[in-house]
């Protein structure tokens, strides 16, 4: 089966101006490596979770697979076709294809749209239909998101409150009927009680649709909840991939095992010991040698600083960036 | 535009100039004399005959103000028009596109803006004689600037909102995101300095006419005052009547401009409701042995809106030994914050504290919903920062952008202690950053300069200053990562056993209290629905919202079980209240809920419930 996404050594780097002077003497711009390299299979329905902190690359991986950016190097495809270098009318197609649903919702509707104007929107930019089709198409999305068109069609953002912006967001990804959302941690800035809503929705919603969804979040929980496959990040670099349960209950990655770490517990009687990080995560301008998460691993040793780990199989469609990837897997001392 | 209209200023001024426009409109139609005719004999003073009198040709005041109405309003709106549409496009696109053509773009405004009108007009003039078209132009060409330069820094703004990446990764053309998404939304601005390029408009096209610059032929306001200034003595209705015109003209326009502004822009609006507060109540002081650092009875907190009257905190009440730490727990709106706010006596113009009493360590902060003063001090003053601090929720726009975070930790200090010196709270300071796990070579450091983690830490330092008995943790997470939020949550943690700190730390997410607190409240609607032990709660949960609560959490442990949502909206304290506040979204309403307010049950030590069914809730 062709995969839906494939990237090859995917990496996105911008030049760091060195401001006026710099540049009038000649010195050479700094590099910011913001994906450096990453390989990454989706297949079609499949909801795969991109799981980082911030400044992780895993936003502007989000960005490169919707081609909002353009790769720097190394190979995308879309349904076996390359979209790396799509511009012009071939880029408008794409996007017909592939949507996106942000972080914020109070900031990701126009605020002078109505509601169904929202919706309807991508379906007057890519010219599906006349008007009474697109709203019919747009009624039919919002009815989808469990919101009644007849209640909320005609309103306008600034009525909702952040849950039914966010479906209203879901509704207008939709209305294109996409092979692929991208969804930029959807729920972070929605209240808890209001986040399974949204997340069973969306869950209902590839059920019925087989959408896939590329889910970019920073919490294992909420990556639990919603994939089937997760990918760690780390400055720019994926460092562990696998199957959700697998990879959660049997870290293969030291970073991994701080992410299920920080999680807190509230099951009663559960406790967890709360890891000591030593610092900040670092920056990607100043990419650490060796493995570039030795400076904040609790097991690094010579080895990790001086040679970049290889990718160690940990079973089937499982590996970690670990040089110890065996050990790590089988010490239980984080996750108790 | 009915709540626009509502404005007494905007409403004025839109009356007197509807009312010019209408004079203006109909000037060829009234009973009036032909404006240039010489029929009357001249310097005839206001009367029967002639309203205003007659000038020194004879001509017919009242007339020619009319007729001068037209040219004015003429020359405001297709001036003022001509100069926003330049504004509007050029800004928009130099602001829009950047690079380059933001270069060019922003240098042409800048030249524009060194040309003065009357200059232009001038060489107008000379080039190609007098005419109201040419004074129109030079008015436009000098003042288009002023609007692209709005434009720019609105587009600027606005182009890097999320709805216009979203219109963009839909696949919209640059044209139509600006045309559908950025400029409706940046041109109130335009539209509010529009009205006031209008006034502007009028009084250069009069100033032009009176140094006799202007059309020759034209009945301006202007050439008017020109001509009525040299029969002053003789006739000042020449003169005086023309001027009133534009003076009330001019003034309409511009209380229009800052009515526009005031409805057009929210952030004014907002503060133009004031709620009116309680004056202090004075206290003597008597201390008494083991009290709560805590105590907050039955206190109440309203915000005043135009629509409604918000009961943001309805009736809390409270106690919290010293040294213990309770969570506060609930959605937005459920008025956890507002609370925070409240025990502090910090608070936004339009909220006033209704009743209650709140007593810190034995003193009373509140009496009765009224600010106590001690020794003519008001109490919470004495203890703000010092004794009970806060941790503010987003760390970015708490911190001054300007000061690095050690001159601004300085300033705090000596704030409060202005005796001990800089060295002392220097010291104190790098003390404090050891404490929360900072590095002392970046005390020195600019906000921007650290990570969202390193300022919520300078946030907790900020916080501890004082040795506070008492804090007040507002979100103190939640716009950072998990592995941050865990670092912060375990810092703030050891540093309450270590330092024997009380806590109140308000959230949203019951995930959070669960590690970091020995009680939890849970809020809704204003009032507190349940408060247990931690474990208690998350054991047997007694409130149905909070059984909501707790089944909405994801976990990385345990199996993997379908959360449930809570569906509809929070409800909104305001106005006569009938039974429960959870009863429109509660799964086990009945019909005692909808008619009845619960009672406050007591379901075990410590324990308590607001509900109907308590005992059978789980």
């Amino acid at each position: 089966m062709t995969p839906l996404i494939e990237a090859r050594a995917l990496s996105k780097h911008y030049a760091l101006g060195r401001g006026w002077l710099g540049s009038l003497l000649g010195i050479g711009t700094e590099t910011l490596r913001a994906v450096d390299g990453i390989d990454l299979i989706m297949k079609p329905g499949e909801i795969l979770a991109l799981v980082g902190e911030s400044g992780s690359g895993k936003t502007t991986t989000g960005k490169l697979i919707t081609r909002q950016e353009q790769p720097s190097g190394g190979t995308l495809r879309f349904d076996g076709s390359d979209i790396a270098d799509l511009s012009g009318a071939a880029l408008k197609a794409y996007r017909r294809r592939v949507q996106m649903i942000f972080q914020n919702p109070f900031e990701s509707l126009d605020p002078r749209h109505r509601v169904i104007h929202t919706v309807a929107e991508p379906l007057a930019i890519h010219g599906i239909g006349n008007a009474r089709e697109r709203r019919d198409r747009a009624e039919a999305a919002l009815a989808r998101v469990e919101l009644p068109p007849a209640r909320f069609a005609e309103r306008y953002p600034a009525d909702l409150s952040g849950g039914q912006l966010q479906r209203v967001s879901i509704a207008r990804a939709l209305v294109l009927e996409p092979k692929l959302i991208v969804a930029d941690e959807p729920v972070s800035m929605l209240d808890v009680s209001v986040r399974s809503g949204v997340m069973n929705l969306m869950l209902a919603l590839r059920d019925r649709t087989e959408v896939a969804y590329l889910y970019i979040t920073h919490d294992l929980a909420v990556a639990r909840y919603m994939s089937g496959r997760i990918a760690v990040m780390y400055l720019g670099a994926i460092v562990e991939e696998g199957p959700t349960e697998d990879l959660i209950a049997r870290a293969g990655h030291p970073y991994t095992q701080l992410l299920v770490a920080a999680v807190p517990e509230h099951r009663p009687g559960a406790r967890r010991r709360r890891i000591r990080l030593a610092g900040d995560a670092a920056s990607v301008q100043v990419l650490p040698s060796g493995c570039r998460f030795h400076p904040r691993c609790p097991l690094a040793t010579d080895l990790c600083k001086t040679t970049a780990p290889p990718k160690v199989s940990l079973g089937a469609d499982r590996w970690s960036a670990c040089h110890y990837a065996g050990d790590v897997v089988a010490r239980e001392a984080l996750t108790p | 535009m009915r709540q626009v209209l509502r404005r007494p200023a905007i409403a004025l001024s839109a009356c007197v100039l509807a009312f010019a426009l209408a004079v203006a409109l109909a000037a060829p139609w009234l009973p009036l004399p032909d404006p240039t005719a010489m029929a009357a004999s001249p310097y005839e003073p206001p009367g029967a005959q002639h309203l205003l009198g007659t000038d020194n040709f004879g001509r017919d005041i009242l007339s020619r103000l009319v007729w001068g109405t037209r040219l004015a309003l003429m020359v405001a709106i297709v001036s003022s028009l001509i100069s926003s549409l330049l504004g509007i496009v050029l800004g928009s696109l130099s602001g829009y596109f950047g690079g380059w053509v933001d270069g060019i773009a922003s240098r042409t405004f800048d030249v524009f803006l060194l040309i003065p009108t009357f200059f232009l007009v001038l060489l107008i003039v000379a080039l190609f004689g007098s005419g109201i078209q040419y004074t129109m132009l030079a008015i436009a060409l000098t003042t288009w600037p002023r609007s692209a330069r709005i434009m720019r820094s609105q587009v600027l703004t606005l182009k890097s909102r999320v709805y216009v990446q979203a219109a963009l990764s839909a696949g919209a053309s640059h044209s139509r995101v600006l045309a559908r998404h950025i400029v409706p939304n940046g041109l109130a601005p335009i539209v509010t300095d529009g009205t006031i390029l209008m006034g502007l408009a009028i009084l250069t096209e009069a100033g032009l006419s009176f140094l006799g610059l202007g059309d020759q032929n034209a009945t301006s306001w202007g050439r008017m005052i020109f001509e009525g200034q040299r029969h002053l003595r003789l006739a000042p209705w020449m003169s005086i009547f023309p001027g009133l015109a534009l003076l009330i003209l001019v003034a309409a326009l511009n209380l229009l401009g800052d009515g526009l502004n005031q409805a057009l822009n929210p952030q004014l609006q907002r503060q133009s409701l004031r709620a009116k507060r309680h004056e202090p109540v004075d206290r003597v002081h008597a201390p008494q042995a083991a009290v709560p650092i805590l105590d907050v009875r039955d206190l109440r907190m309203e915000y005043r809106l135009e629509a409604a009257t918000i009961r943001a905190v309805d009736g809390v009440s409270f106690s919290l030994s010293a040294g213990g730490s309770l969570g506060i727990v609930g959605e937005s709106g459920c008025g956890k914050s507002s609370m925070g706010a409240a025990l502090l006596q910090v608070m936004a113009p339009n909220a006033a504290i209704t009743g209650g009493d709140v007593a810190f360590a034995g003193r009373p902060m509140l009496a009765d919903g009224r600010p106590v003063r001690i020794d003519g001090v008001e109490a919470i003053r004495a203890i703000r920062w010092t004794r009970l601090s806060t941790i503010f929720q987003s760390a970015i726009n708490a911190l001054n952008p300007v000061m690095n975070v050690q001159q601004q930790l300085i300033e705090a200090y000596l704030l409060h202690r202005p005796e001990a010196g800089r060295a002392a709270a220097l010291a104190r300071i790098g003390d404090l950053f050891d404490v929360i796990g900072i590095p002392r070579r970046r005390m020195a450091s600019y906000p921007h300069e650290l990570s969202g983690g390193m300022r919520q830490r300078v946030m907790i330092a900020l916080s501890l200053l004082h040795e506070p008995e008492l804090v007040i943790a507002d979100e103190p997470t939640t716009a950072l990562d998990v592995l941050i939020q865990d670092q912060i949550l375990g810092e703030i943690d050891a540093l309450r056993r270590r330092l024997g700190l009380a806590l109140i730390l308000i959230t949203h997410d019951m995930g959070i209290v669960a590690e970091s607190c020995e009680r939890v409240a849970v809020m809704y609607a204003g009032e507190i629905v349940e408060l247990a032990p931690t474990e208690r709660i998350f054991e047997r949960p007694g409130h149905p919202y909070t059984q909501a609560l707790i089944a909405s959490l994801p976990t990385v442990s345990g199996p993997r079980r379908v959360l449930s949502a809570l569906p509809g909206e929070p409800f909104v304290p305001a106005g006569d209240i009938v039974g429960c506040r959870f009863a429109p979204r509660c799964r086990m309403a009945a019909d005692i809920c909808r008619s009845t307010v619960p009672p406050r049950v007591k379901t075990g030590e410590g324990h308590e419930v607001l509900c109907h069914f308590a005992e059978a809730a789980r």
